[in-house]
């Protein structure tokens, strides 16, 4: 009997499977990945890619704020979404092309087909059973049903509608907690709808710091978008004007009238997997994995949304992931690092934040020290206008641990970078009030947001 | 002011590694005290202090240096030691500065004196740590050089401090009441207690032995031997001018065993089978924790009493960690005795390039058949292994022959 028994297989090629494939092959494995739709998944397809081409487009739209007051009034400004999609689908075509490039490349086998666990060994795809001694479960999450009245209508969809639209809604209604629904409100807004944005929680992104929230709730109200929070639809009714949305709004009810109601639900892809077949019961939201991405099944390793919660479905925190359980199952001991997963927004500003806030250092027992500089006090901030920008650093007093970073403003998410690499190699406050950060840029706010918490600012007040 | 240099420890020797000082910059020596661990390939060896002073190491540990270089000083009295520390900045300072820095730090946070006294941050070589390992070991009085790092290329990271910080009371030989250890119930767990870099003497016994094992073809042969006149003639020895060890005798016996079969006293070099002039036998001693075959030189010409002054010597060297290059180098055949530990019969395994090792059993009464008749007598287990690549079973079984015969009746040697 000569039947090919593959080293590692991976399931779904997204952003977590397509590293996973190529660091399993690096190592010498056997390896297959196998795929059902486009290779990139929801992050290169549907995600981060286009949404991230989007907000270029929006974010150049308001920097033409900054160049009025420069005096470069550009006036007359067409804004075809047509070209814009056009455009998009051409880079991630690109895209595509090369991931499948790398995968062949490192001599990764692709199979196109839906793949399904089949017993311990074995997976089943277009009909055949394929053997493997590791697989990396990597199918990600997908949409869920909105959870509030209405939401069979037809007019209540997610991201993916905004993908294939030639035109945009007039008036839209944004509802959830999901973060990206604020990178959508402010595009939407830019490109000339009308935005409400709600949400059941105390405030956007609630879980960031209270100086953090606040900063973008106010740029956003300024820029025209409405934000309802502590807030929820009672019922939908769709008549000859559009959908009449019934809101509890703090303890009022209000009645808005929209084209769309956009809500983004995701949840782990578990159905049809067959983990009963190899004794993973996928009762849970996610599959849960260790620090080595194993699940409690031997030579089974899941990573990415597949193996987490909704609020931590990112491309980067998935290809960590993916190419942690690559090496594992390669037989290197390898661990995933919690701490620097970066949180992130495109915005306008763009916010990223690493690491605890300083509410949740003092809930974990540290005894915290909290420093921060605006950007409005930065020298490149003032040329630029980051009037709402700031650097956070929260850390540790005894030994001056950088416990987390928070950045909004111009370039946060590029900034956040730095931040990744100070938590990974575990750099103290010291390290970084004595960074020489080249003049004038943003990053100089990193070191002073670090003296101020040694309390020693150079340049604060 | 002195000079700390190199030694050339052997004729061969030309650079050595700087393995440990035993003090930091400025503390006090006393002649003849160890001030400094220098490891070559093959040794250790402790170096006292050539005087009294205050010593100044400028090299940092792990540092492989020259013959004849100068890795430190020693100063007369402290003006001249302060002078020294201008003249000659301690070459790897870069760990210590980092450790320094970051007290600083803490000495503006809390406005507290750093909690290291400057000498203890002493002489180290770079440590790779992160600056928050650092800062933490700082505060906790830790030293970074006895931390073994499990970040990327052995970084010493947070969890390796957090884990040292755990462990501390136990280090620190306090006395603290553990709980009874429970045996884990359901699965039997397997744990770490104890990591042992593999380094230095380990390192190049580990190496030897592989290679001994994977680059030649060995064969184990055993037989015992009469020990009744090896007994006696240690006993005629005693009588004269005190005692002989028996690996003394087994030395000679083998040498001249050697000189009879020639073939058994070479190596293989190449394409060429090497048949060595000279007799040189290496005698396996233990020495801190590490085995160790320090040669005595030509015990065929030597004689009995000879070869027992120079296998003392080289253990006394062994035991003061005096041992040269030099002692240790160019040997031909090995002997191993593990008669210490009531083995009979062992396999021992050939020191590459040698091509034979002659493994010595206990001395222990036994019943023997002699005309018939069965009578207690002393017996020894003799086991030679040697490189079937070059020497066939029959000359090898040979050899072994002579050596028995040789032992039953030493008078054979004279042949």
């Amino acid at each position: 009997m000569t039947e090919k028994v593959y080293d590692v297989i991976v399931l779904g090629g997204g952003a977590g499977g397509v590293p996973a494939a190529v660091r399993a092959a690096q190592l010498g494995g056997r390896v297959a990945i196998i795929e059902c739709g486009n290779m990139g998944g929801q992050c290169m397809n549907k995600g981060c890619i286009p949404f991230g081409h989007m907000m270029v487009a929006s974010n150049i739209l308001g920097s033409l704020t900054l160049g009025k007051e420069m005096g470069l009034d550009v006036s007359g400004v067409s804004k075809d979404y047509a070209t814009l999609i056009k455009r998009q689908d051409e880079l991630i075509d690109f895209m595509r092309q090369g991931v499948k490039g790398t995968l062949i490349k490192n001599k990764v086998e692709i199979i196109e087909g839906r793949g399904k666990l089949a017993g311990k060994g074995k997976v089943e795809v277009n009909g055949k059973t394929v053997a493997y001694k590791n697989i990396i479960l990597a199918t990600g999450a997908g949409w869920l049903k909105p959870d509030f009245p209405g939401a069979d209508l037809k007019e209540v969809t997610n991201s993916d509608y905004l993908l294939n639209e030639k035109k945009l809604p007039k008036r839209v209604l944004l509802f959830g907690g999901s973060p990206w629904l604020i990178e959508i409100a402010q595009f939407l807004h830019r490109f000339g709808s009308e935005v409400i944005l709600v949400t059941r929680d105390k405030s956007i992104l609630s879980d960031e710091s209270k100086a953090i929230r606040s900063r973008l709730t106010k740029v956003l109200k300024d820029q025209g978008i409405s934000i309802l929070t502590r807030s929820d639809i009672l019922s939908l009714k769709k008549k000859k004007d559009g959908v009449h949305c019934t809101l509890k709004v703090k303890d009022k009810e209000e009645t808005v009238v929209v084209d769309r109601v956009i809500s983004l639900r995701r949840g782990a892809a578990l159905t049809e997997l067959g983990l009963e077949t190899v004794g993973l019961d996928g009762k849970g939201d996610f599959i849960p994995v260790n620090e080595r991405m194993e699940t409690p099944v031997g030579g089974i390793y899941a990573m990415g949304d597949l193996a987490a919660p909704e609020t931590r479905h990112y491309s980067h925190l998935a290809s960590q992931g993916g190419i942690v359980a690559a090496e594992n199952a390669m037989g290197i001991k390898s661990t995933f690092d919690h701490r620097t997963i970066t949180r992130v927004l495109f915005t306008q500003p763009q916010v990223a934040c690493i690491g605890l806030t300083s509410k949740e250092a003092k809930q974990a027992g540290y005894d915290v020290v909290e420093g921060a500089a605006p950007l409005s006090m930065n020298p490149f901030g003032m040329i630029i206008s980051q009037n709402e920008g700031l650097v956070e650093v929260v850390a540790e007093k005894k030994y001056g641990e950088v416990l987390g970073m928070h950045f909004i403003g111009q370039g946060a998410c590029e900034m956040a970078g730095q931040a990744v690499l100070a938590i990974q190699m575990e750099a103290t406050l010291e390290e970084l009030a004595r960074a020489t950060f080249p003049h004038p840029t943003l990053s100089e706010s990193v070191a002073e947001a670090a003296r101020e918490c040694l309390g020693r600012p150079i340049y604060l007040p | 002011m002195i000079e700390i240099t190199i030694p050339k420890l052997g004729l061969t020797m030309e650079s050595a590694k700087l393995g440990r000082w035993e003090f930091s910059s400025g503390d006090a020596v006393k002649e003849g005290e160890t001030i400094l661990v220098i490891e070559t390939d093959k040794v250790s060896f402790d170096m006292p202090a050539p005087s009294d002073g205050i010593i100044h190491p400028i090299v940092p540990e792990g540092t492989t240096c020259a013959v004849e270089e100068i890795v430190g000083y020693l100063a007369e009295n402290r003006e001249e030691y302060e002078r020294i520390i201008e003249e000659h900045p301690f070459g790897g300072a870069e760990g210590t500065e980092k450790v320094e820095a970051s007290q600083a730090g803490a000495v503006s946070q809390a406005g507290q004196p750093a909690a290291m006294p400057p000498s203890s941050a002493g002489p180290k070589g770079r440590i790779k740590a992160s600056p928050l390992a650092r800062s933490m070991a700082a505060t906790n009085n830790l030293d970074l050089s006895a931390i073994v790092g499990s970040g990327p290329g052995g970084r010493i990271v947070r969890v390796d401090i957090l884990r040292v910080l755990e462990e501390a009371p136990a280090i620190a030989g306090k006395k603290v009441e553990k709980p009874p250890q429970e045996i884990p119930k359901g699965i039997a767990i397997k744990e770490i207690s104890e990591s042992i870099p593999i380094q230095g003497v380990r390192r190049v016994i580990l190496d030897n032995m592989y290679q001994s094992l994977s680059q030649s073809a060995q064969l184990s042969l055993h037989t015992e031997a009469c020990a009744e006149p090896l007994i006696a003639l240690r006993e005629r020895f005693s009588r004269d001018e005190g005692k002989v060890s028996f690996n003394a005798i087994l030395v000679k016996i083998s040498a001249m065993a050697l000189r009879l079969h020639p073939r058994i006293n070479a190596s293989v070099e190449g394409d060429d089978i090497r048949v060595w002039r000279q007799v040189h036998i290496g005698v396996a001693m233990e020495a801190n924790d590490a085995l160790i075959v320090p040669v005595v030189r030509n015990p065929d010409i030597k004689t009995i009493r000879e070869i027992d002054h120079e296998i003392l010597e080289l253990i006394q060297k062994t035991r003061e960690n005096k041992l040269s290059p030099d002692d240790l180098a160019n040997g031909t055949f090995t002997i191993s005795n593990l008669g210490f530990a009531d083995i009979d019969f062992f396999t021992p395994i050939i020191r590459p390039p040698e091509s034979a090792i002659l493994g010595v059993g206990r001395i222990t009464k036994k019943p023997s058949v002699r005309n018939d008749h069965v009578i207690p007598e002393a017996r020894i287990g003799l086991s030679l292994t040697f490189d079937h690549r070059i020497i066939d079973g029959a000359p090898g079984a040979r050899f072994l022959k002579t050596i028995k015969e040789m032992v039953e009746e030493p008078l054979l040697m004279i042949n």
